[in-house]
């Protein structure tokens, strides 16, 4: 009954969603992001763009483009961390 | 030492327990820390060997579920165990969302679970999933209602999902400390040693990164590899534990115990390898999955993932389980996943081989997949990444040295090529290095 597979685990988006997203017309990575929400977790894609990459480049038969921008942070950053990089330095 | 202490979690294998000419014995003996401590986890004790990964010392305790996801609420646990993945993130301390699997355990530690009502265990919001079989498209649903019917659900929203509380305390963190260098390189794999070698021995000054405990970078993992990682040269500065979390124009970000540290440096060169996945299947988030890599890296703290072990696959991590643990796994090198089984934790898996399809029972599904070049602090630096048809994977465009079309920003290693045999990593890295001692020397 819930045997959900699990394209992107940050935001609990599955490979149904997206197939979804597909039939909607959604063939590029970013616009698959913006129907889906997939890769705006913590992780920030590094599980999931490339496994959606493979799916898209499956379905449609072409190279994916470019992958959306990974954003930083990389991993969890606590607010006091960037707090403490403080404001009087050119930045 | 440890074998005269009372026996450990059934899921700890001790140097005692092997034939002690294997490598794997030898590396167990060699690389193990010795200090036992205990931390406490919901209000349970947790046997760990101090300075081991959080999330290692938990699967050694048999604890697999350590947090359920934002949404549906299925249980989470550790899949990756190197930062990759959302399974072991922790409220630690009174401090949420730490990864467990990047925190060295110390003595004394408090874990709790988190996005749990009441427990990790059993989660009553589960039935999220079960309303929702397929899938809940909340981005579309919300915004079709409106007024007081949108806001309560917005309301009912915010408290079924989200990731974890707010911390207990305000933490005064030390100011950052700013480092300028002329190149930083991060990774301390093969290739990332070799190029923070050549570029010291050029004369110009280098900081090394890697958010692991020490250099090595995929061989860490190899519970068959018990030969010595090859040095830094002593004009190396290295920093361990330390990761880079983002980087902008000249400047680069590391949490190095948690604090944050910002490196300017000329030249950014990224040795960051690669990342592995266990693919896209039914029940693939199932506590119990986990990619080879991660059930090799707890093997080399002396944990076994499971206690009835099947590893899918014949990648390099599959063959080294294999080799370090013979008979007490079962190996399907030629088959895939077709849908795990269970549904707190994993209790066996359907496999496909041709034509053929059965079930295995497990309690630990390993899976050797494909990996991928983990491209993201390059992109973020301004190198085009663009899609590998042989790789089927995002990877940086590179020249012939490993410069990329942005000034200043190199790759180098399996980042570049896929994994290769160590001394084919190590040259790629001392090539890079050269590259970005000519480069600094010419600007």
């Amino acid at each position: 009954m819930t045997a959900k597979a699990m394209l992107c685990r940050c935001e609990d988006v599955t490979l149904d969603e997206v197939m979804e997203a597909l039939d909607a017309g959604h063939h590029d990575i970013e616009s698959v992001k913006r129907y889906t929400g997939f890769g705006t977790g913590w992780c920030q894609g590094k599980q999931c763009v490339v496994d959606c990459a493979r799916l898209l480049a499956q379905v449609t038969g072409r190279a994916p483009e470019m992958p959306i921008t990974p954003r930083p942070p990389l991993h969890p950053v606590p607010l006091g961390v960037l707090a403490s990089l403080g404001g009087d330095e050119e930045g | 030492m440890l074998a005269a202490t009372p026996p450990m979690a059934p899921r700890r294998i001790l140097p005692a327990d092997l034939p002690p000419d294997s490598a794997f014995a030898r590396r167990l003996v060699a690389h193990r820390p010795t200090a036992r401590v205990t931390v406490d986890h919901d209000g349970s004790p947790v046997d760990a060997v101090a300075g081991e990964p959080l999330a290692v010392a938990l699967l050694g305790a048999g604890t697999l579920t350590l947090a359920r996801s934002v949404k549906y609420h299925r249980p989470r646990g550790a899949m990756c165990l190197r930062g990759d993945c959302d399974g072991c993130l922790v409220r630690l301390d009174g401090v949420p969302n730490v990864m467990a699997c990047q925190t060295p355990v110390r003595a004394g530690m408090v874990v709790q679970s988190q996005n749990a009502f009441p427990t990790a265990g059993l989660d009553v919001l589960r039935v999220t999933d079960w309303f929702f079989p397929k899938h809940l498209d909340h981005h579309h649903l919300l915004v079709q209602f409106g007024g007081a019917l949108n806001r309560t659900m917005q309301v009912f929203a915010r408290r079924m999902a989200g990731l974890g509380t707010l911390p207990d305390a305000v933490a005064a963190l030390p100011r950052a400390e700013l480092v300028t260098v002329d190149a930083l390189v991060v990774g301390a794999g093969s290739s990332g040693v070799a190029c923070a070698n050549a570029i010291a021995r050029g004369g110009a000054s280098v900081l090394l990164v890697d958010e692991r405990e020490g250099p090595g970078g995929t061989r860490r993992d190899d519970p068959t590899d018990d030969a010595a990682y090859p040095g830094c040269d002593p004009a190396v500065t290295a920093r361990y534990g330390a990761g880079a979390v983002a980087t902008y124009e000249d400047e680069t970000l590391l949490l190095h115990d948690g604090r944050g540290v910002s490196v300017r440096a000329r030249a950014r060169v990224f040795a960051t390898g690669c990342r592995e996945s266990v693919g896209t299947f039914p029940q693939n988030d199932v506590p119990g999955v986990f990619t080879a890599r991660a059930c090799a890296l707890a093997l080399c703290h002396g944990v076994l993932c499971g206690e009835r072990v099947v590893v899918v696959g014949d990648g390099p991590f599959a063959r080294a389980l294999v080799a370090a643990l013979g008979a007490r796994v079962t190996h399907a090198p030629g088959a895939a996943v077709v849908e795990a089984l269970g549904g707190r934790a994993v209790r066996g898996a359907t496999l496909r081989e041709g034509a053929r399809t059965w079930r295995v029972k497990c309690d630990a599904l390993v899976i050797d997949g494909e990996d991928s070049a983990a491209y993201e602090l390059a992109g973020q630096a301004g190198a085009r990444v663009l899609w590998s048809d042989g790789r089927r994977c995002f990877v940086p465009e590179s020249d012939a040295d490993g410069a990329t079309n942005y000034t200043g920003v190199y790759v180098t290693g399996s980042l570049r090529w896929g994994r290769r045999a160590p001394d084919a990593r190590a040259r790629d890295g001392a090539l890079t290095g050269a590259r970005v001692l000519r480069d600094l020397e010419g600007r």
